[in-house]
Protein backbone atom coordinates (compact mmCIF):
# COMPACT_ATOMS: atom_id res chain seq x y z
CA UNK A 1 0.00 0.00 0.00
CA UNK A 2 2.64 2.47 1.11
CA UNK A 3 5.01 1.32 -1.60
CA UNK A 4 2.26 1.78 -4.12
CA UNK A 5 1.64 5.32 -2.95
CA UNK A 6 5.30 6.25 -3.10
CA UNK A 7 5.59 4.81 -6.56
CA UNK A 8 2.55 6.73 -7.77
CA UNK A 9 3.72 10.02 -6.31
CA UNK A 10 7.21 9.51 -7.69
CA UNK A 11 5.80 9.00 -11.16
CA UNK A 12 3.64 12.12 -10.91
CA UNK A 13 6.59 14.16 -9.69
CA UNK A 14 8.76 12.89 -12.54
CA UNK A 15 6.20 13.76 -15.19
CA UNK A 16 5.63 17.20 -13.65
CA UNK A 17 9.37 17.88 -13.44
CA UNK A 18 9.84 16.78 -17.03
CA UNK A 19 7.08 19.05 -18.29
CA UNK A 20 8.40 21.97 -16.23
CA UNK A 21 11.81 21.42 -17.80
CA UNK A 22 10.41 21.35 -21.34
CA UNK A 23 8.40 24.50 -20.68
CA UNK A 24 11.32 26.36 -19.13
CA UNK A 25 13.44 25.58 -22.20
CA UNK A 26 10.66 26.66 -24.58
CA UNK A 27 10.13 29.84 -22.61
CA UNK A 28 13.83 30.67 -22.64
CA UNK A 29 14.04 30.07 -26.39
CA UNK A 30 10.93 31.99 -27.38
CA UNK A 31 10.71 34.84 -24.86
CA UNK A 32 13.21 37.17 -26.59
CA UNK A 33 11.51 36.64 -29.92
CA UNK A 34 8.06 37.30 -28.50
CA UNK A 35 9.32 40.48 -26.92
CA UNK A 36 10.98 41.59 -30.15
CA UNK A 37 7.74 40.89 -32.03
CA UNK A 38 5.80 43.11 -29.68
CA UNK A 39 8.33 45.93 -29.98
CA UNK A 40 8.40 45.60 -33.75
CA UNK A 41 4.64 45.75 -33.89
CA UNK A 42 4.56 48.77 -31.62
CA UNK A 43 7.03 50.56 -33.89
CA UNK A 44 4.99 49.79 -36.99
CA UNK A 45 1.85 51.10 -35.33
CA UNK A 46 3.61 54.23 -34.13
CA UNK A 47 4.82 54.87 -37.68
CA UNK A 48 1.27 54.41 -38.91
CA UNK A 49 -0.23 57.02 -36.59
CA UNK A 50 2.70 59.42 -37.00
CA UNK A 51 4.19 58.86 -40.47
CA UNK A 52 6.40 61.96 -40.37
CA UNK A 53 8.52 60.77 -37.45
CA UNK A 54 11.41 58.33 -37.74
CA UNK A 55 12.17 57.53 -34.12
CA UNK A 56 10.05 57.00 -31.06
CA UNK A 57 11.07 56.87 -27.44
CA UNK A 58 8.95 56.09 -24.43
CA UNK A 59 8.84 58.98 -21.96
CA UNK A 60 8.82 58.59 -18.24
CA UNK A 61 6.11 61.15 -17.53
CA UNK A 62 3.43 60.69 -14.93
CA UNK A 63 0.03 61.13 -16.55
CA UNK A 64 -3.24 61.64 -14.70
CA UNK A 65 -4.58 58.47 -16.32
CA UNK A 66 -2.55 55.48 -15.06
CA UNK A 67 -3.54 53.36 -18.07
CA UNK A 68 -2.09 55.86 -20.56
CA UNK A 69 1.50 56.24 -21.63
CA UNK A 70 3.33 58.60 -23.94
CA UNK A 71 6.20 58.24 -26.39
CA UNK A 72 7.98 61.20 -27.92
CA UNK A 73 8.23 61.23 -31.72
CA UNK A 74 11.37 62.57 -33.36
CA UNK A 75 12.06 63.66 -36.93
CA UNK A 76 15.78 63.99 -37.69
CA UNK A 77 16.69 63.93 -34.00
CA UNK A 78 14.26 66.75 -33.26
CA UNK A 79 11.08 66.52 -31.24
CA UNK A 80 8.14 66.63 -33.63
CA UNK A 81 5.25 65.36 -31.57
CA UNK A 82 4.12 62.40 -29.50
CA UNK A 83 2.31 59.14 -29.72
CA UNK A 84 -0.07 58.44 -26.87
CA UNK A 85 -1.37 55.08 -25.85
CA UNK A 86 -4.78 55.46 -24.25
CA UNK A 87 -7.63 53.17 -23.47
CA UNK A 88 -11.25 54.01 -23.96
CA UNK A 89 -14.32 52.16 -22.86
CA UNK A 90 -15.91 50.15 -25.66
CA UNK A 91 -19.04 48.19 -24.98
CA UNK A 92 -17.47 44.95 -24.03
CA UNK A 93 -14.00 45.87 -22.89
CA UNK A 94 -11.39 48.56 -23.09
CA UNK A 95 -10.17 49.58 -26.51
CA UNK A 96 -6.47 50.26 -26.42
CA UNK A 97 -5.44 52.76 -29.07
CA UNK A 98 -2.49 54.78 -30.26
CA UNK A 99 -2.94 58.42 -31.19
CA UNK A 100 -0.26 60.49 -32.96
CA UNK A 101 -0.24 64.21 -32.20
CA UNK A 102 2.14 66.87 -33.52
CA UNK A 103 3.55 69.75 -31.51
CA UNK A 104 0.62 72.02 -32.43
CA UNK A 105 -1.76 69.51 -30.92
CA UNK A 106 -3.00 68.36 -34.31
CA UNK A 107 -4.06 64.71 -34.61
CA UNK A 108 -1.92 62.92 -37.19
CA UNK A 109 -3.51 59.52 -36.97
CA UNK A 110 -5.10 56.99 -34.68
CA UNK A 111 -5.23 53.24 -34.61
CA UNK A 112 -6.84 50.65 -32.38
CA UNK A 113 -4.30 48.11 -31.22
CA UNK A 114 -6.31 45.72 -29.18
CA UNK A 115 -9.96 45.20 -28.77
CA UNK A 116 -12.03 42.26 -27.84
CA UNK A 117 -15.16 43.79 -29.21
CA UNK A 118 -17.55 41.37 -30.86
CA UNK A 119 -15.48 39.70 -33.56
CA UNK A 120 -16.65 40.93 -36.92
CA UNK A 121 -18.55 43.92 -35.62
CA UNK A 122 -16.12 46.22 -33.85
CA UNK A 123 -13.47 44.95 -36.24
CA UNK A 124 -14.93 47.19 -38.90
CA UNK A 125 -13.43 50.16 -37.20
CA UNK A 126 -9.98 48.97 -38.16
CA UNK A 127 -10.98 48.49 -41.76
CA UNK A 128 -9.48 50.51 -44.57
CA UNK A 129 -12.74 52.35 -45.05
CA UNK A 130 -12.75 53.81 -41.61
CA UNK A 131 -9.09 54.81 -41.71
CA UNK A 132 -9.72 56.41 -45.07
CA UNK A 133 -12.69 58.47 -43.94
CA UNK A 134 -10.68 59.39 -40.88
CA UNK A 135 -7.74 60.61 -42.98
CA UNK A 136 -10.03 62.53 -45.31
CA UNK A 137 -11.61 64.22 -42.35
CA UNK A 138 -8.18 65.24 -41.10
CA UNK A 139 -7.27 66.64 -44.52
CA UNK A 140 -10.43 68.57 -45.26
CA UNK A 141 -11.19 69.88 -41.81
CA UNK A 142 -8.23 71.28 -39.94
CA UNK A 143 -9.98 71.21 -36.61
CA UNK A 144 -12.61 68.53 -36.70
CA UNK A 145 -14.89 67.89 -33.80
CA UNK A 146 -13.95 64.38 -32.77
CA UNK A 147 -17.38 63.13 -31.95
CA UNK A 148 -19.59 60.93 -34.04
CA UNK A 149 -22.40 62.58 -35.99
CA UNK A 150 -25.04 61.15 -33.67
CA UNK A 151 -23.37 63.18 -30.90
CA UNK A 152 -23.18 66.36 -33.09
CA UNK A 153 -19.61 65.75 -34.19
CA UNK A 154 -17.91 65.32 -37.56
CA UNK A 155 -17.07 61.62 -37.61
CA UNK A 156 -19.21 59.12 -39.50
CA UNK A 157 -19.75 56.18 -37.18
CA UNK A 158 -19.04 52.75 -38.63
CA UNK A 159 -22.26 50.96 -39.46
CA UNK A 160 -23.13 48.52 -36.69
CA UNK A 161 -20.31 49.79 -34.51
CA UNK A 162 -21.65 53.02 -33.09
CA UNK A 163 -20.45 52.32 -29.59
CA UNK A 164 -16.99 51.41 -30.77
CA UNK A 165 -16.87 54.52 -32.96
CA UNK A 166 -17.85 56.61 -29.98
CA UNK A 167 -15.15 54.98 -27.87
CA UNK A 168 -12.66 55.69 -30.65
CA UNK A 169 -13.53 59.39 -30.61
CA UNK A 170 -13.39 59.61 -26.84
CA UNK A 171 -9.96 57.99 -26.98
CA UNK A 172 -8.74 60.70 -29.33
CA UNK A 173 -10.09 63.42 -27.09
CA UNK A 174 -8.49 61.84 -24.07
CA UNK A 175 -5.18 61.65 -25.92
CA UNK A 176 -5.22 65.30 -26.89
CA UNK A 177 -6.02 66.46 -23.37
CA UNK A 178 -3.22 64.30 -21.97
CA UNK A 179 -0.86 65.66 -24.62
CA UNK A 180 -1.49 69.23 -23.45
CA UNK A 181 -0.49 68.23 -19.92
CA UNK A 182 2.62 66.31 -20.94
CA UNK A 183 3.84 68.45 -23.83
CA UNK A 184 6.29 70.62 -21.88
CA UNK A 185 7.90 67.60 -20.25
CA UNK A 186 8.82 65.81 -23.49
CA UNK A 187 12.54 65.47 -24.02
CA UNK A 188 13.64 67.72 -26.92
CA UNK A 189 16.16 65.28 -28.36
CA UNK A 190 16.21 61.51 -28.12
CA UNK A 191 18.05 60.21 -25.06
CA UNK A 192 20.90 57.84 -25.68
CA UNK A 193 19.48 54.40 -25.18
CA UNK A 194 21.38 51.62 -23.53
CA UNK B 1 -19.87 49.22 -7.84
CA UNK B 2 -21.44 50.28 -11.16
CA UNK B 3 -18.37 48.81 -12.79
CA UNK B 4 -19.06 45.45 -11.15
CA UNK B 5 -22.74 45.47 -12.08
CA UNK B 6 -21.68 46.34 -15.60
CA UNK B 7 -19.35 43.36 -15.73
CA UNK B 8 -22.09 41.09 -14.37
CA UNK B 9 -24.57 42.13 -17.06
CA UNK B 10 -21.83 41.98 -19.64
CA UNK B 11 -20.85 38.44 -18.77
CA UNK B 12 -24.42 37.14 -18.55
CA UNK B 13 -25.94 38.76 -21.63
CA UNK B 14 -23.61 40.72 -23.89
CA UNK B 15 -20.74 38.29 -23.79
CA UNK B 16 -22.67 35.17 -23.03
CA UNK B 17 -20.17 32.32 -22.93
CA UNK B 18 -22.21 30.07 -25.16
CA UNK B 19 -23.66 32.47 -27.68
CA UNK B 20 -21.06 35.13 -28.13
CA UNK B 21 -17.79 33.58 -26.98
CA UNK B 22 -18.70 30.10 -28.18
CA UNK B 23 -17.31 28.30 -25.15
CA UNK B 24 -18.71 25.26 -23.38
CA UNK B 25 -20.57 23.88 -26.36
CA UNK B 26 -20.03 20.19 -25.65
CA UNK B 27 -22.26 20.17 -22.55
CA UNK B 28 -24.52 22.76 -24.18
CA UNK B 29 -25.42 20.33 -26.95
CA UNK B 30 -24.83 17.16 -24.91
CA UNK B 31 -27.08 17.66 -21.89
CA UNK B 32 -29.64 20.13 -23.16
CA UNK B 33 -32.13 17.51 -24.30
CA UNK B 34 -33.68 17.13 -20.84
CA UNK B 35 -34.68 20.06 -18.69
CA UNK B 36 -33.70 18.44 -15.38
CA UNK B 37 -30.24 17.42 -16.45
CA UNK B 38 -29.69 20.83 -18.02
CA UNK B 39 -30.57 22.44 -14.71
CA UNK B 40 -28.19 20.19 -12.78
CA UNK B 41 -25.32 20.68 -15.21
CA UNK B 42 -25.88 24.43 -15.35
CA UNK B 43 -25.78 24.76 -11.57
CA UNK B 44 -22.67 22.60 -11.27
CA UNK B 45 -20.85 24.63 -13.94
CA UNK B 46 -21.86 27.94 -12.37
CA UNK B 47 -20.53 26.79 -9.04
CA UNK B 48 -17.23 25.48 -10.39
CA UNK B 49 -16.71 28.54 -12.60
CA UNK B 50 -17.22 30.88 -9.68
CA UNK B 51 -14.78 28.99 -7.46
CA UNK B 52 -12.30 28.77 -10.35
CA UNK B 53 -12.47 32.53 -10.82
CA UNK B 54 -11.76 33.06 -7.13
CA UNK B 55 -8.89 30.58 -6.96
CA UNK B 56 -7.05 31.24 -10.23
CA UNK B 57 -6.77 35.01 -9.75
CA UNK B 58 -4.58 34.84 -6.62
CA UNK B 59 -2.73 31.88 -8.12
CA UNK B 60 -1.70 33.99 -11.10
CA UNK B 61 -1.17 37.38 -9.48
CA UNK B 62 0.30 36.27 -6.13
CA UNK B 63 2.29 33.22 -7.14
CA UNK B 64 3.04 32.99 -10.86
CA UNK B 65 3.75 36.67 -11.51
CA UNK B 66 6.17 37.25 -8.58
CA UNK B 67 8.04 34.08 -9.55
CA UNK B 68 8.04 35.08 -13.23
CA UNK B 69 6.40 31.82 -14.15
CA UNK B 70 3.59 33.29 -16.24
CA UNK B 71 4.28 30.74 -18.93
CA UNK B 72 2.96 28.04 -16.61
CA UNK B 73 -0.50 29.61 -16.50
CA UNK B 74 -2.27 27.11 -18.77
CA UNK B 75 -0.82 24.11 -16.99
CA UNK B 76 -1.39 25.56 -13.53
CA UNK B 77 -4.97 26.54 -14.26
CA UNK B 78 -6.01 23.22 -15.71
CA UNK B 79 -4.48 21.30 -12.82
CA UNK B 80 -6.19 23.58 -10.33
CA UNK B 81 -9.51 23.12 -12.10
CA UNK B 82 -9.12 19.34 -12.17
CA UNK B 83 -8.20 19.26 -8.48
CA UNK B 84 -10.98 21.68 -7.64
CA UNK B 85 -13.62 19.60 -9.36
CA UNK B 86 -12.43 16.53 -7.49
CA UNK B 87 -12.40 18.45 -4.22
CA UNK B 88 -15.88 19.85 -4.73
CA UNK B 89 -17.09 16.37 -5.49
CA UNK B 90 -15.65 14.93 -2.27
CA UNK B 91 -16.89 17.77 -0.07
CA UNK B 92 -20.33 17.66 -1.59
CA UNK B 93 -20.54 13.92 -1.12
CA UNK B 94 -19.77 14.26 2.60
CA UNK B 95 -21.76 17.38 3.48
CA UNK B 96 -24.54 17.89 0.98
CA UNK B 97 -25.88 14.53 -0.04
CA UNK B 98 -28.94 15.85 -1.82
CA UNK B 99 -26.99 18.32 -3.87
CA UNK B 100 -24.46 15.64 -4.68
CA UNK B 101 -27.12 13.30 -5.89
CA UNK B 102 -28.47 16.02 -8.14
CA UNK B 103 -25.15 17.27 -9.54
CA UNK B 104 -22.78 14.38 -8.93
CA UNK B 105 -22.85 12.83 -12.36
CA UNK B 106 -22.02 16.12 -14.08
CA UNK B 107 -19.06 17.10 -11.94
CA UNK B 108 -16.36 14.98 -13.64
CA UNK B 109 -17.43 16.34 -17.04
CA UNK B 110 -16.77 19.90 -15.98
CA UNK B 111 -12.98 19.59 -16.01
CA UNK B 112 -13.03 19.52 -19.79
CA UNK B 113 -15.63 22.26 -20.15
CA UNK B 114 -13.80 25.02 -21.95
CA UNK B 115 -15.96 27.71 -20.38
CA UNK B 116 -14.28 27.04 -17.02
CA UNK B 117 -10.69 27.31 -18.24
CA UNK B 118 -11.88 30.08 -20.55
CA UNK B 119 -13.11 32.28 -17.72
CA UNK B 120 -9.79 31.92 -15.89
CA UNK B 121 -7.83 32.92 -19.00
CA UNK B 122 -10.15 35.81 -19.87
CA UNK B 123 -9.87 37.23 -16.35
CA UNK B 124 -6.10 37.36 -16.74
CA UNK B 125 -6.15 38.65 -20.30
CA UNK B 126 -8.47 41.55 -19.46
CA UNK B 127 -6.42 42.42 -16.41
CA UNK B 128 -9.42 42.30 -14.10
CA UNK B 129 -9.06 43.06 -10.40
CA UNK B 130 -9.98 40.34 -7.94
CA UNK B 131 -13.55 41.57 -7.45
CA UNK B 132 -14.06 42.01 -11.18
CA UNK B 133 -12.68 38.54 -11.86
CA UNK B 134 -15.03 36.97 -9.31
CA UNK B 135 -18.05 38.81 -10.73
CA UNK B 136 -17.09 37.89 -14.29
CA UNK B 137 -16.79 34.23 -13.32
CA UNK B 138 -20.15 34.26 -11.55
CA UNK B 139 -21.84 36.04 -14.43
CA UNK B 140 -20.27 33.68 -16.94
CA UNK B 141 -21.67 30.72 -15.03
CA UNK B 142 -25.13 32.24 -14.71
CA UNK B 143 -25.13 33.06 -18.42
CA UNK B 144 -24.20 29.47 -19.17
CA UNK B 145 -27.00 28.21 -16.91
CA UNK B 146 -29.47 30.50 -18.64
CA UNK B 147 -28.38 29.42 -22.12
CA UNK B 148 -28.67 25.77 -21.14
CA UNK B 149 -32.15 26.21 -19.64
CA UNK B 150 -33.52 28.12 -22.64
CA UNK B 151 -32.08 25.53 -24.97
CA UNK B 152 -33.47 22.62 -22.96
CA UNK B 153 -36.91 24.20 -22.92
CA UNK B 154 -36.86 24.59 -26.69
CA UNK B 155 -35.48 21.13 -27.34
CA UNK B 156 -38.14 19.40 -25.23
CA UNK B 157 -40.71 20.82 -27.61
CA UNK B 158 -38.62 20.22 -30.71
CA UNK B 159 -38.73 16.49 -29.97
CA UNK B 160 -42.41 16.56 -30.92
CA UNK B 161 -41.89 18.53 -34.11
CA UNK B 162 -41.79 16.77 -37.43
CA UNK B 163 -38.48 17.47 -39.11
CA UNK B 164 -36.42 15.58 -41.70
CA UNK B 165 -34.75 12.53 -40.16
CA UNK B 166 -31.24 13.74 -40.91
CA UNK B 167 -31.91 17.00 -39.06
CA UNK B 168 -32.89 15.26 -35.83
CA UNK B 169 -30.67 15.53 -32.78
CA UNK B 170 -27.49 17.57 -32.98
CA UNK B 171 -28.10 19.35 -36.35
CA UNK B 172 -31.36 20.96 -35.32
CA UNK B 173 -29.86 21.77 -31.91
CA UNK B 174 -27.07 23.71 -33.61
CA UNK B 175 -29.44 25.60 -35.87
CA UNK B 176 -31.64 26.48 -32.90
CA UNK B 177 -28.49 27.62 -31.09
CA UNK B 178 -27.64 29.77 -34.11
CA UNK B 179 -30.99 31.54 -34.00
CA UNK B 180 -30.52 32.16 -30.29
CA UNK B 181 -27.00 33.45 -30.85
CA UNK B 182 -28.43 35.84 -33.44
CA UNK B 183 -30.94 37.01 -30.85
CA UNK B 184 -28.13 37.57 -28.36
CA UNK B 185 -26.35 39.91 -30.77
CA UNK B 186 -29.18 42.24 -29.87
CA UNK B 187 -27.59 42.69 -26.45
CA UNK B 188 -24.38 44.10 -27.89
CA UNK B 189 -24.12 47.79 -27.30
CA UNK B 190 -26.07 47.46 -24.06
CA UNK B 191 -23.09 48.57 -22.01
CA UNK C 1 -1.90 1.46 -40.04
CA UNK C 2 -3.24 3.20 -43.13
CA UNK C 3 -6.70 2.19 -42.05
CA UNK C 4 -6.17 3.79 -38.65
CA UNK C 5 -5.03 6.93 -40.40
CA UNK C 6 -7.94 7.14 -42.86
CA UNK C 7 -10.44 6.27 -40.16
CA UNK C 8 -9.92 9.65 -38.50
CA UNK C 9 -10.32 11.61 -41.69
CA UNK C 10 -13.71 10.40 -42.80
CA UNK C 11 -15.43 7.53 -41.05
CA UNK C 12 -14.78 8.73 -37.53
CA UNK C 13 -14.02 12.33 -38.30
CA UNK C 14 -13.73 13.77 -34.80
CA UNK C 15 -15.70 16.89 -35.58
CA UNK C 16 -18.45 15.80 -37.92
CA UNK C 17 -19.18 12.37 -36.57
CA UNK C 18 -18.37 12.28 -32.89
CA UNK C 19 -19.03 16.05 -32.54
CA UNK C 20 -16.05 16.51 -30.25
CA UNK C 21 -14.16 19.74 -29.77
CA UNK C 22 -16.88 21.93 -31.22
CA UNK C 23 -15.96 25.10 -29.34
CA UNK C 24 -12.83 25.93 -31.34
CA UNK C 25 -14.57 24.59 -34.42
CA UNK C 26 -17.15 27.33 -34.27
CA UNK C 27 -15.10 30.05 -32.62
CA UNK C 28 -12.07 30.26 -34.90
CA UNK C 29 -13.59 29.35 -38.23
CA UNK C 30 -14.20 32.94 -39.26
CA UNK C 31 -11.53 32.67 -41.95
CA UNK C 32 -9.78 29.75 -43.61
CA UNK C 33 -6.40 31.05 -42.45
CA UNK C 34 -7.38 30.95 -38.77
CA UNK C 35 -8.90 27.52 -39.23
CA UNK C 36 -5.71 26.18 -40.80
CA UNK C 37 -3.58 27.56 -37.97
CA UNK C 38 -5.88 26.12 -35.34
CA UNK C 39 -5.94 22.75 -37.09
CA UNK C 40 -2.15 22.59 -37.27
CA UNK C 41 -1.77 23.56 -33.62
CA UNK C 42 -4.23 20.91 -32.52
CA UNK C 43 -2.58 18.29 -34.74
CA UNK C 44 0.80 19.08 -33.20
CA UNK C 45 -0.59 18.66 -29.69
CA UNK C 46 -2.41 15.49 -30.67
CA UNK C 47 0.75 13.98 -32.18
CA UNK C 48 2.88 14.84 -29.17
CA UNK C 49 0.42 13.69 -26.56
CA UNK C 50 -0.57 10.50 -28.37
CA UNK C 51 3.05 9.49 -28.88
CA UNK C 52 4.11 10.30 -25.36
CA UNK C 53 1.13 8.71 -23.68
CA UNK C 54 1.53 5.60 -25.78
CA UNK C 55 5.18 5.38 -24.70
CA UNK C 56 4.38 5.61 -21.00
CA UNK C 57 1.12 3.64 -21.13
CA UNK C 58 2.59 0.63 -19.32
CA UNK C 59 4.05 2.46 -16.33
CA UNK C 60 1.13 4.77 -15.52
CA UNK C 61 -1.21 3.21 -12.95
CA UNK C 62 -4.90 3.53 -13.61
CA UNK C 63 -5.50 5.70 -10.56
CA UNK C 64 -3.52 8.67 -11.78
CA UNK C 65 -3.86 8.38 -15.53
CA UNK C 66 -6.09 11.45 -15.95
CA UNK C 67 -3.78 13.91 -14.13
CA UNK C 68 -0.78 12.55 -16.03
CA UNK C 69 -2.55 12.91 -19.38
CA UNK C 70 -3.68 16.43 -18.58
CA UNK C 71 -0.14 17.35 -17.57
CA UNK C 72 1.27 15.96 -20.82
CA UNK C 73 -1.35 17.67 -22.97
CA UNK C 74 -1.01 21.02 -21.19
CA UNK C 75 2.76 20.91 -21.70
CA UNK C 76 2.44 20.41 -25.45
CA UNK C 77 -0.22 23.10 -25.66
CA UNK C 78 1.99 25.64 -23.88
CA UNK C 79 4.89 24.78 -26.18
CA UNK C 80 2.86 25.34 -29.34
CA UNK C 81 1.32 28.48 -27.84
CA UNK C 82 4.76 29.99 -27.23
CA UNK C 83 6.00 28.92 -30.67
CA UNK C 84 3.05 30.57 -32.39
CA UNK C 85 3.53 33.73 -30.34
CA UNK C 86 7.18 33.82 -31.34
CA UNK C 87 6.94 32.91 -35.01
CA UNK C 88 3.48 34.00 -36.07
CA UNK C 89 2.29 36.85 -33.86
CA UNK C 90 -0.59 37.70 -36.19
CA UNK C 91 -2.02 34.19 -35.91
CA UNK C 92 -1.57 34.22 -32.16
CA UNK C 93 -3.53 37.45 -31.99
CA UNK C 94 -6.44 36.19 -34.01
CA UNK C 95 -6.69 32.83 -32.25
CA UNK C 96 -6.30 34.39 -28.80
CA UNK C 97 -7.36 32.24 -25.87
CA UNK C 98 -8.47 29.44 -28.15
CA UNK C 99 -4.88 28.17 -28.33
CA UNK C 100 -4.51 27.54 -24.58
CA UNK C 101 -8.03 26.15 -24.71
CA UNK C 102 -6.77 23.25 -26.84
CA UNK C 103 -6.00 21.71 -23.43
CA UNK C 104 -9.67 21.08 -22.85
CA UNK C 105 -10.43 20.09 -26.42
CA UNK C 106 -12.18 16.78 -25.91
CA UNK C 107 -10.58 15.31 -29.06
CA UNK C 108 -7.15 15.25 -27.48
CA UNK C 109 -8.01 13.76 -24.11
CA UNK C 110 -10.50 11.54 -25.91
CA UNK C 111 -7.86 10.04 -28.21
CA UNK C 112 -5.48 9.57 -25.28
CA UNK C 113 -8.15 7.66 -23.39
CA UNK C 114 -9.61 5.74 -26.26
CA UNK C 115 -6.56 4.94 -28.36
CA UNK C 116 -3.09 5.94 -27.21
CA UNK C 117 -3.26 4.24 -23.83
CA UNK C 118 -4.00 0.89 -25.46
CA UNK C 119 -1.89 0.95 -28.61
CA UNK C 120 1.82 0.96 -29.53
CA UNK C 121 3.52 4.28 -30.42
CA UNK C 122 3.55 3.96 -34.21
CA UNK C 123 -0.13 3.13 -34.37
CA UNK C 124 -0.93 5.99 -31.98
CA UNK C 125 0.96 8.41 -34.19
CA UNK C 126 -1.03 7.24 -37.21
CA UNK C 127 -4.22 7.74 -35.24
CA UNK C 128 -3.13 11.21 -34.16
CA UNK C 129 -2.28 12.18 -37.73
CA UNK C 130 -5.60 10.91 -39.03
CA UNK C 131 -7.60 12.63 -36.34
CA UNK C 132 -5.56 15.82 -36.60
CA UNK C 133 -5.95 16.04 -40.36
CA UNK C 134 -9.62 15.16 -40.05
CA UNK C 135 -10.06 17.98 -37.57
CA UNK C 136 -8.16 20.43 -39.76
CA UNK C 137 -10.16 19.35 -42.79
CA UNK C 138 -13.42 19.93 -40.91
CA UNK C 139 -12.27 23.35 -39.75
CA UNK C 140 -11.28 24.36 -43.27
CA UNK C 141 -14.62 23.19 -44.70
CA UNK C 142 -16.61 25.22 -42.20
CA UNK C 143 -14.41 28.28 -42.39
CA UNK C 144 -14.37 28.39 -46.20
CA UNK C 145 -18.15 28.44 -46.28
CA UNK C 146 -18.35 31.09 -43.57
CA UNK C 147 -15.65 33.23 -45.11
CA UNK C 148 -17.27 33.07 -48.53
CA UNK C 149 -20.75 33.92 -47.29
CA UNK C 150 -19.80 36.30 -44.51
CA UNK C 151 -16.90 38.27 -45.94
CA UNK C 152 -17.17 37.48 -49.66
CA UNK C 153 -13.61 36.19 -49.84
CA UNK C 154 -11.83 32.90 -50.49
CA UNK C 155 -8.57 32.63 -48.55
CA UNK C 156 -8.61 36.39 -48.22
CA UNK C 157 -9.08 37.03 -51.96
CA UNK C 158 -12.24 38.82 -52.94
CA UNK C 159 -14.58 37.05 -55.29
CA UNK C 160 -16.75 38.88 -57.76
CA UNK C 161 -19.99 36.93 -57.49
CA UNK C 162 -20.79 37.88 -53.93
CA UNK C 163 -21.62 41.54 -53.79
CA UNK C 164 -23.13 41.93 -50.36
CA UNK C 165 -21.70 39.37 -47.94
CA UNK C 166 -23.90 38.58 -44.94
CA UNK C 167 -21.83 39.66 -41.96
CA UNK C 168 -23.84 37.38 -39.71
CA UNK C 169 -22.08 34.35 -41.18
CA UNK C 170 -18.76 35.29 -39.59
CA UNK C 171 -20.46 36.19 -36.33
CA UNK C 172 -21.22 33.41 -33.83
CA UNK C 173 -24.70 32.53 -35.25
CA UNK C 174 -23.18 31.79 -38.66
CA UNK C 175 -20.94 29.18 -37.06
CA UNK C 176 -23.90 27.41 -35.52
CA UNK C 177 -25.87 27.45 -38.78
CA UNK C 178 -23.10 26.20 -41.02
CA UNK C 179 -22.09 23.47 -38.60
CA UNK C 180 -25.71 22.36 -38.12
CA UNK C 181 -26.27 22.06 -41.87
CA UNK C 182 -22.98 20.26 -42.47
CA UNK C 183 -23.65 17.53 -39.91
CA UNK C 184 -27.20 17.20 -41.21
CA UNK C 185 -25.85 16.76 -44.74
CA UNK C 186 -23.34 14.16 -43.61
CA UNK C 187 -26.05 12.27 -41.77
CA UNK C 188 -28.24 12.38 -44.86
CA UNK C 189 -25.55 11.03 -47.20
CA UNK C 190 -24.51 8.36 -44.75
CA UNK C 191 -28.06 7.10 -44.34
CA UNK C 192 -28.59 7.07 -48.12
CA UNK C 193 -25.34 5.20 -48.60
CA UNK C 194 -26.35 2.62 -46.03
CA UNK C 195 -29.71 2.21 -47.72
CA UNK C 196 -28.00 1.38 -51.02
CA UNK C 197 -25.75 -1.19 -49.41
CA UNK C 198 -28.57 -3.14 -47.87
Amino acid sequence: MLKDMIQTSLLLVTVAALSALILAVTEAKTAPRIKANLLQKELELQKKVFPAADFFQKQDIKLPDPAASISAAYTNQKLSGAVLRVSARGYSSDLVMLVGIDLNGKIKGAEIISSSETPGLGDNINSEQFSLQFCELLNTNPEPNFKIKKDDGDVDAVTAATVTSRAFCSGIQKASSLFVIAKSKLSQTPLASD
Amino acid sequence: MTQLIGILILSIFVENFVFSQILGLCPFIGVSNKFDSAYGMGLAVTFVMFVTGIVTWPLYHLILVPLQLEYLETIAFILVIAALVQFVEIVMKKTARNLYQALGVYLPLITTNCAVLGVALINIKRNYSFAEAAVNALGGGLGFLMALLIMAGIRERLELAEIPASMKGAPIAFITGGIMAAAFIGFSGLI
Amino acid sequence: MLKTFLNGIWKENPTFVIALGICPTLAVTTSAKNAFGMGLAATFVLLGSNLFISLIRKIVPDKIHIPVYILVIATFVTVIDKLIQAYSPALSESLGIYIPLIVVNCIILGRAEAFACKNPPMKSVADALGMGIGFTFALICISSIRELLGAGTILGHEVSFIKNPALVMILPPGGFFVFGFIIAAKKYFDSKHQGENQ
